[in-house]
């Protein structure tokens, strides 16, 4: 934990008001606060809520990942170290659950398809209007690492080295994924135009 | 469509306007979040949960804990029900455990000398060409870190199923037979005949059905991948100066070799993480004089020439061949295979090609070799007890039952067969596990330190372990990694069945029979001739200085045969491909002896015969009459181990090697294949060449 044992009692005497930082809420809610984990999730969640639906592109569905998420980040605080900073973590979680929510849709538009009713898929496309909808949905269309940090480096703009943080890997890792996500983005906005 | 334009698009993506979610929705995620922490709050022992960092057991740079969370993170669905249930002897273990084993802080370390500041910032054109500095990341974990705190409890591999063979010999029980349908849908092919020439015929029987791997290829990468790599950066330059010496721990695994290839035969090109340089060097048999006897098991062959990547540089190269055992005095093998048959394995390019491999290995056998098969599922069997390697009847029919299904759990097996093994020890021989698996491998253990620790204290009885890993899709290199590293052992991958031929068959004395283990290498540069220096690769084996001495630290073995090559980059003093300047402050640099003028360091190797416990050390100086001007002259091993270097370094992403085109690594890949009686080099070169035709050059 980054947060020392002295000033996490001490800011435990005090409430959860909005300047706390995110590691002493952390750190409480670790400790069983519901307080300052209530806080925790109310500070974060529009984020939360944009970055799911930046990937999703969807109402409805980005606040099921959003709430997802939230649930997730209930489950797994007890495991988050303080080794990635607390909106890097969650970046994380939240591509996670977007990726699982997109597989979850393609099963069931499979589904739908196969019995037929096109008209619900229709209605099911992805909001966004006007000339960036055919970028948005290239970059929803890439695979799912490169899309990723395409989402946290040029959408949501994280550094290089804040996004390797949140994906789990070596910073080189990140900027490879870019490069290669780049090329076959230029490529797919040729085909498209 | 240019850069620019794609920044301007991507730069209205992140300005567009995102529709604001409703106080609705947000209330109702809250409220479903604050739920989900008190049924954690409910479920959990909260000393369960605290687990601070586990220590570092091994001094390698890139440990493979976070590996081993990401693994644990899949188990996360043993939630709900199962944690509740395991989460009182979970606490009692890890209170045992942490209690005795493990620190409260991981100790410090850093094996790496400080690093020099002025790097890639030097502008190019004032300073020449130098050797470029990547960025350097911190080793950072799995994004999600909560994993750890589900695992099963410690002891939970104690209660193996134990019951006695209808023979009443066996204590260990015996796997069920297969369910019909299994057997029939594996389609075995009849026994082969006993007698050397069955793999070869083996082999050719199959090679019509593998060699389709394009389909099921395809298959698999309909799936998102889930396979997973250490991510390790590439070594940063050192200044001679500050960090002369330089040390690490040999690594004769291939696996990377075989994933790249992959890779690239599937049209992608490899992740950087899943690129280890001294793996793809490695690869390939070199022809270095071959040592004298067992006691001396190698000698090292020390080459300095011109990089080819930079003018202003100089390679020094380092190669050892293990002694090559001959058959006649060849140690009897005590051999148990553990094979994973949990359903993640049925795929075609998984337990088919286990079994493929295996019945290759079997024909290698002789009367005087035990063979055994323990298999893991739902719980671990054992499916052949240990049968001498000429009854390949009864060996061939064990491998043809096996079938996949069930859940994995691993703990069990592995010590099952750690049992079967030390049942059937042979004290002048090899004993070994070799793990067939695809990674997805659940061990009862409560983190990866306790199967690690279980590794090494089977390791320390004589009993080695060594990795096979098959399939893709959920592929876990870091763990095989961490595996074979841990249990003296090395780590292959298998794509396809000319990889089992290779490291089963062609190079099975290698893989089998340990000429020497903890083989380190460190070499002291001399500040006076060299004024940085890389090396190229080695990144997960990195020492620090004073482990080189110290023979209770663990370091990789080198197998019958087998070669062993590591480069170094170095910037001779005077060069201008120089990064740093020298120190106003600094002390004046140590005058080296006057007869160590001529030379660029001093290379040390330790290492310890198969069967002892106290090291050996060899030295050797690295000096000027080793050192040749023109790459053409030096030997086509020297010149292909630089092409490999080369084509490893471009396929990670460094900047090192971005002035040499791909046209020039092929060509210089294609002049060094010399005889290449297996293909192997071929092979490279057309690898190669599709590496230069993915990466859009």
């Amino acid at each position: 934990m980054r947060t020392s044992g002295v000033t996490a009692a001490a800011r435990q005497a005090t409430a959860a008001g909005p300047a706390e930082s995110d590691d002493g809420l952390v750190a409480r809610a670790r400790a069983g606060d519901r307080r300052a984990f209530a806080a925790l999730v109310a500070r974060h969640y529009p984020t939360i809520h944009r970055l799911a639906w930046r990937c999703c592109g969807d109402r409805t569905e980005a606040e099921d990942i959003a709430q997802e998420v939230c649930v997730r980040v209930a489950r797994g605080l007890a495991g988050f170290e303080g080794r990635s900073s607390f909106p890097s973590w969650l970046y994380g979680i939240t591509l996670n659950a977007a990726r699982d929510a997109g597989r979850a849709r393609a099963r069931r538009t499979a589904t739908l398809q196969n019995a037929a009713v096109a008209a619900e898929i229709d209605a099911a496309e992805p909001e966004d209007a006007g000339e960036d909808a055919a970028l948005w949905q290239a970059v929803r269309e890439l695979p799912p690492r490169q899309r990723d940090a395409v989402m946290l480096v040029h959408v949501e703009g994280l550094t290089h080295r804040q996004a390797a943080e949140a994906l789990g890997c070596a910073e080189t890792t990140v900027s490879w994924h870019l490069f290669t996500a780049r090329r076959q983005l230029k490529t797919m906005l040729a085909r498209a135009s | 469509m240019a850069d620019d334009d794609l920044d301007r698009a991507l730069d209205r993506l992140r300005n567009s306007p995102v529709p604001a979610a409703t106080d609705d929705a947000k209330a109702r995620a809250i409220a479903a979040a604050m739920q989900a922490f008190d049924a954690e709050a409910a479920e959990k022992n909260p000393a369960a949960r605290t687990q601070g960092p586990a220590a570092r057991r091994r001094l390698i740079s890139g440990a493979g804990q976070s590996a081993w969370r990401r693994i644990m993170q899949n188990r996360i669905a043993f939630g709900g029900i199962a944690a509740g249930v395991i989460a009182f002897p979970l606490v009692a273990a890890l209170v045992v455990e942490r209690g005795v084993f493990v620190p409260a802080q991981p100790p410090v370390f850093d094996a790496t000398p400080p690093r020099q500041q002025a790097g890639p910032n030097v502008p190019a054109e004032t300073r020449g060409r130098g050797i470029v500095d990547p960025p350097k990341t911190e080793a950072v974990g799995a994004p999600n870190e909560q994993a750890a705190d589900l695992a099963l409890p410690q002891d939970g591999y104690a209660d193996l199923p134990v019951a006695p063979g209808p023979d009443g010999e066996a204590d260990i029980a015996v796997a069920p037979e297969p369910a019909p349908e299994a057997a029939g849908a594996a389609a075995p092919p009849p026994p082969s005949p006993l007698g050397g020439a069955a793999p070869a015929r083996l082999e050719r029987k199959l090679a019509a059905p593998m060699s389709t791997t394009a389909a099921f290829d395809a298959a698999s990468q309909q799936a998102p991948a889930r396979d997973r790599f250490e991510a390790a950066d590439p070594n940063g330059v050192k200044v001679t100066a500050e960090a002369p010496v330089s040390t690490f721990s040999i690594d004769a695994d291939t696996a990377s070799y075989a994933w790249v290839r992959r890779s690239l035969a599937q049209g992608a090109l490899p992740a950087p993480d899943s690129v280890r340089v001294e793996e793809l060097i490695n690869y390939f048999p070199y022809a270095y004089p071959l040592p004298l006897s067992r006691e001396e098991p190698f000698r090292p062959t020390v080459a300095v020439y011109p990089t080819p990547w930079n003018a202003d540089t100089r390679i020094v190269h380092i190669g050892i061949k293990g002694y090559d055992v001959v058959p006649a005095e060849r140690p009897a093998a005590n051999l148990v295979f553990l094979v994973d048959v949990s359903g993640s394995m049925d795929a075609p390019d998984k337990l088919p090609l286990v079994k493929a491999s295996l019945k290759m290995l079997a024909g290698r056998l002789s009367d005087r070799d035990r063979i055994a098969i323990v298999t893991y599922a739902g719980e671990a069997g054992v499916a052949l007890r240990p049968t001498p390697g000429s009854d390949l009847a009864t060996i061939t029919a064990a491998i043809d039952r096996l079938g996949a299904g069930g859940s994995t759990a691993g703990a069990a097996g592995i010590e099952t067969a750690y049992a079967l093994a030390r049942a059937n020890f042979v004290d002048d021989g090899v004993n070994r596990v070799m793990l067939a698996t695809d990674g997805d491998f659940n061990v009862g253990t409560s983190d990866d330190d306790g199967l690690t620790r279980l590794i090494e204290e089977e390791r320390k009885s004589g009993v080695f372990l060594s990795v096979l890993g098959f399939g893709q899709g959920n592929y876990n290199d870091a763990l095989m990694q961490r595996l074979a590293q841990n249990g003296n052992g090395t780590a292959a991958y298998i794509d396809q069945l000319d990889e089992a031929q290779k490291v089963l068959v062609d190079e099975a004395t290698s893989t089998l029979f340990p000429v020497a283990k903890d083989v380190k290498i460190q070499v002291e540069f001399n500040p006076a001739a060299v004024a940085e220096y890389r090396l190229i690769g080695y990144e997960t084996r990195l020492l620090s200085r004073t482990d080189f001495n110290d023979d209770t630290v663990d370091a990789g073995e080198v197998g019958s045969g087998a070669t062993v090559t590591a480069l170094y980059e170095i910037v001779p003093v005077g060069s201008p491909a120089r990064l740093s300047d020298d120190l106003r402050y600094g002390a004046s640099r140590p005058a080296p002896a006057a007869s160590a003028d001529g030379e660029y360091g001093f290379l040390k190797i330790r290492y310890k015969l198969p069967d002892e416990d106290t090291s050996r050390l060899i030295e050797q100086p690295i000096d000027r009459s080793l050192e040749t001007d023109a790459l053409a002259s030096l030997s086509d091993d020297v010149r292909f181990a630089a092409a490999v270097a080369a084509f490893g370094q471009k396929l990670k992403a460094t900047r090192n090697t971005e002035a040499m085109p791909w046209d020039a690594v092929i060509a210089l890949a294609e002049g060094a294949r010399g005889p290449d009686p297996w293909g192997y080099r071929n092979g490279f070169v057309r690898l190669a060449r599709l590496a230069k035709s993915l990466s859009g050059h």
